[in-house]
């Protein structure tokens, strides 16, 4: 594989400002900011899958939203195949949505429940230039069996199939347009395990048969495992340790991915080990802890250093990046 | 102490009989902790709901016995049932914030319980307690019941309400309140589904601590197989409403009998193994008003055959407690 970006991203933010109600705005005080990302660089290469994980609320989908503009970056620059998205031109942009999709979590709210399996895909293809009824309809029956549907399916409606087969329409309407980028936001973590699998071994299909490039956000753990070249594991808004997979897995460094590891629970006897158990909870990222985020949380802090200034994400020779101090000598 | 034989649970629905729970056979003793695994609508959850008798319409129990403690739940009356469960028999829901009141101070619904089944009053020294003393004892046992579960600053977060509570701590709170009146079996259905992997580590902590000091019993419901295996000392694997597997965790995780069980093992990734292609099972979970009898998973096993078609499956030991409904071992 030729290690070439498809997608690099420099020191992206994306910061909500809360809304204050009228006796907030009277009282004053320093407005509030919900750093969901704040300040990651990474790069995504072509072909690859990158696994971001983390717990609930610390921006992994706000960053693979951000990435497709789905809500524009509030610092940072996003480049894509080499130019950066900001100063596309319209056409180019248009041309930038097409080419980077998303397959969303939830496959009960991302189909409109009014719409046929061929409307839904017939917009997308619609999108991507194929007005022709008969061409649309052509690509449609070419689309179904490739996502493990039938042609039989093309008027049904979204409440007439499984939690499953709604995933996968929902993986025909990204490949419909084509994609050289699929962000996949949790996509089987709504599935029963048996599914799971089926829609897990469907992406690595396509994966190869498109070469599509992945970022696959979850917080199952051992789904990242299975899928990833690489994997990111975010704290807070910032990405604190990121790896190829074995290595993070059998190195873990920073110590919030070594909880984190330790805390999945394993079916093989064997891998059982001592578990870290981590005190407390992710803080609320609208007054996140000053320095290290994971500083109050953390069992082997170094003093200081961590409570005052942010760690940088340092690589080694093995383009293992960790951000800490206690990794870091 | 708790022993259910040939349980059956029916959803009355216009598309027909939904058999939720299938003649159900599970025992439990005292300080054991049972899995019971399976995906969605396979009858976890129906199971637990008709052990605390909390089926309503259009549920229906049809057949079989509850013994707990040496007397059959089903024949109880609605008032006697009242008084065991919360008492004797807890249980913990997935969902923290739906399960907690969110217009109650948290303090409060744990007070509650203590309330309902009137057990400070009989405990209190020196005859009864009235008014605010009551009141005052009440409160010291719930911060007490709260610094057991690891909230922190009890006397402070008494007062709060549900949504000021992160969801583990929330998850803390509803097991405190099932712990209130030192309940001998605790039904936890996916307690920890709504919580991240580390919160997740904390809370299963500490039922096993809850497990190891008072002796509690326990059935997990779960889907996440891993799980079950590192907390349960049994498992039972649940499909279509059945129990198809039954035994000790390394028994049925290392020796998998039946197909089920095997293709649920073979679908789920796993760290540390070599990667290879996840073995998915084919086809999806079976419609319950559509079952004729015959084994559910025979549309989706690959050893079916014939004898699968029979009407009459049970389960059989393949020996060591390990128990299996399949017609390859019967």
């Amino acid at each position: 594989m030729i290690k070439t970006p498809l997608i690099e991203l420099r020191g992206v933010k994306k910061h909500y400002v809360l809304k204050k109600s009228m006796l907030e705005k009277l009282a004053g005080g320093r407005e509030q900011v919900v750093k969901a990302v704040d300040g990651v660089d990474l790069q995504i290469f072509n072909g690859e899958t990158l696994g971001l994980v983390g717990e609930s609320g610390c921006g992994k989908s706000t960053l693979g939203r951000t990435i497709l503009q789905l809500h524009p970056p509030s610092a940072g620059e996003i480049i894509f195949d080499g130019k950066p998205i900001h100063g596309l031109k319209r056409e180019e942009r248009r041309d930038f949505c097409r080419q980077a999709q998303i397959i969303f979590q939830n496959p009960y709210s991302s189909l409109n429940p009014r719409k046929s399996v061929r409307q839904i895909l017939a917009l997308a293809l619609q999108a991507r230039g194929l007005s022709d009824p008969n061409v649309q309809e052509e690509e449609i029956r070419l689309l179904l069996p490739r996502v493990g549907l039938s042609e039989a399916h093309i008027d049904r409606y979204p409440h007439q199939f499984s939690g499953g087969q709604r995933q996968r329409i929902g993986i025909a309407r990204a490949l419909a347009l084509k994609p050289r980028f699929v962000v996949a936001d949790e996509p089987v973590s709504a599935l029963d395990v048996s599914v799971q699998a089926q829609i897990i071994n469907l992406l690595e299909e396509l994966q190869a048969e498109f070469e599509l490039t992945y970022l696959f956000v979850a917080h199952d753990l051992s789904v990242i495992h299975h899928i990833s070249d690489r994997v990111a594991v975010m704290y807070l808004g910032k990405i604190v340790e990121i790896a190829e997979t074995e290595k993070l897995f059998n190195d873990p460094r920073h110590p919030y991915t070594q909880a984190l590891l330790s805390a999945i629970p394993r079916v093989d006897k064997e891998a059982r080990r001592n578990r870290i158990l981590l005190t407390g909870t992710v803080p609320t990222p609208i007054d996140p802890p000053a320095g290290c985020a994971f500083h109050p949380r953390c069992f082997r802090r170094k003093g200081r250093v961590c409570e005052e200034q942010p760690p940088d994400l340092a690589y080694d020779s093995s383009q293992h990046g960790v951000a800490c101090y206690a990794c870091q000598s | 102490m708790l022993a259910i034989e040939r349980l059956t649970m029916i959803y009355e629905t216009k598309r027909g009989r939904v058999k939720a729970v299938n003649k159900v056979d599970l025992s439990l003793g005292k300080g054991e902790i049972l899995g019971l695994v399976g995906e969605s609508g396979c009858g976890k959850s129906a199971t637990l709901l008709t052990i605390l008798g909390l089926v309503s319409y259009p549920g229906k129990v049809t057949g079989g016995r509850i013994i707990f403690r040496g007397e059959d739940l089903l024949q109880k009356t609605p008032a006697a049932l009242r008084k065991i469960r919360g008492k004797e028999i807890a249980m913990i829901f997935q969902d923290p914030m739906t399960t907690l009141n969110p217009v109650f101070k948290v303090g409060d619904q744990i007070r509650e319980s203590l309330q309902i089944h009137g057990l400070l009053n009989e405990q209190a020294e020196g005859g009864r307690f009235k008014g605010r003393k009551r009141k005052e004892s009440e409160m010291d046992r719930v911060y007490q019941l709260m610094r057991e579960v690891g909230i922190p600053s009890p006397e402070k977060r008494y007062f709060e309400y549900p949504f000021q509570f992160s969801g583990g701590m929330q998850q803390r709170a509803i097991i405190a309140i099932a712990l209130a009146c030192s309940a001998q079996l605790l039904l936890a259905d996916e307690p920890t589904t709504a919580l991240d992997v580390t919160i997740q580590a904390q809370i299963l902590e500490l039922l096993a601590k809850i497990n190891r000091e008072r002796e509690t019993a326990m059935i997990l419901v779960t889907h996440n197989l891993a799980m079950a295996a590192e907390f349960c000392q049994r498992i039972a694997v649940m499909y279509a409403g059945e129990i198809v597997e039954q035994g000790s965790t390394d028994e049925v995780l290392e020796k998998p009998q039946h197909p089920y069980t095997q293709g649920l093992l073979r679908s789920i990734p796993r760290i540390g193994k070599v990667k290879q292609k996840l073995e998915p099972i084919p086809g999806t979970v079976p419609d319950l008003a559509a079952l004729d009898g015959t084994c559910p998973f025979y549309p989706r096993c690959a050893q079916a055959r014939p004898a699968c078609l029979e009407d009459e499956r049970s389960l059989e030991d393949v020996g060591g407690g390990h128990w299996v409904k399949c017609a390859l071992y019967s």
